[in-house]
């Protein structure tokens, strides 16, 4: 195998292309085949840093909680069983929010900061300053909520996902997952407006 | 604010980022060279032989339950057998006789 650097991924459509479900290239993984865990995540990495970075707010952060979750798909891939019945997919959006989950539960959050040292003559600096205390203030009355119901919004508002595969995300039934959402905006709302956030006008 | 003031607000503060190719490669890099490193080896000490030793020895839960299996189905289907056998009782004039038995009565 030649050795693995930059110009080696230069091919994604390539791993969308490959015949093999993720069930066998996860077979391959286990019996130490890193093209097939090459595959698997070029196939997958993009929708992990997608949710990744809009939960944890920044993108270094967001690139290392992908590559943990990857690493843990290279250690576990011996004990997937292929007649499960989660899908790879599933599992991994699991490990990537439970992540996302933990980390969050550090108050590592300084957008406001990075806001503050804006130029202010930039174009779109104001939009972008109101953009940034918004997200800081979604976050931190999100924080506030509970974990399930932070987990529920986090996959409903950040991820790719439907709503079955959210709840399967989750463990939980379609309906569950559903009340689990109205509790979990409920919340959130609650928090806002008492952080003074009566309408989208007020935040902008 | 409605829920779907909500929603907006939401989706107005993170929109979308679209994942850039260099992100994916860097994530992938990482990954391949993170399973490179040398993992640090821990030094065995005797208590951790022993610790090893023991868990060697241990069965796991589902090996237990396997082992288990065959003993516990023969006593189950033993007791159920048993347990249906009639009963080896006295046919009811000898219960009568005994009581009526000089033995018995002795004393009264």
């Amino acid at each position: 195998m030649p050795p693995l650097g930059v110009e080696c991924f230069d091919d994604p459509g390539a791993a969308m292309n490959d015949s093999r479900d993720d069930d066998e290239l996860l077979e391959l993984t286990a019996a130490g085949d890193r093209d097939a865990f090459q595959t698997l995540m070029e196939r997958h990495v993009k929708s992990m840093l997608m949710l990744a970075q809009r939960v944890s707010g920044n993108s270094d952060d967001a690139e290392e909680l992908v590559q943990d979750a990857f690493l843990k798909v290279w250690t576990q891939a011996p004990k997937w069983r292929r007649d499960g019945a989660a899908l790879f997919s599933t599992w991994l959006y699991r490990v990537v929010l439970n992540g996302c989950l933990d980390r969050r539960r550090r108050p590592v959050w300084t957008g406001l900061d990075e806001a503050a040292e804006l130029a202010d003559t930039a174009p779109g600096a104001t939009q972008h300053l109101a953009q940034q205390q918004s997200r800081v203030m979604i976050q931190e009355a999100l924080a506030i909520i509970p974990d399930r119901q932070r987990a529920a919004l986090y996959l409903h508002y950040f991820s790719e996902i439907s709503a079955p595969q959210a709840a399967q995300v989750l463990d939980i039934s379609v309906p569950a997952m559903e009340a689990l959402l109205i509790r979990g905006k409920r919340a959130l709302k609650k928090e806002l407006i008492r952080r003074g956030v009566t309408d989208l006008g007020d935040m902008l | 604010m409605t829920v779907d003031g909500l929603d907006t607000l939401i989706r107005d503060a993170f929109p979308a980022t679209d994942i850039r190719h260099d992100q994916v490669q860097r994530v992938m890099a990482g990954v391949f060279a993170r399973l490179d490193q040398p993992q640090p080896q821990v030094p065995l000490t005797f208590w951790r032989r022993l610790a090893q030793l023991a868990s060697d020895l241990t069965p796991t839960p589902q090996m237990l339950v396997r082992q288990a299996m065959l003993p516990v189905a023969l006593g189950l289907a033993l007791g159920i057998y048993l347990g249906h056998m009639p009963e080896d009782t006295a046919p009811q004039d000898e219960l009568m006789a005994s009581l009526s038995d000089p033995m018995m009565t002795a004393g009264y």
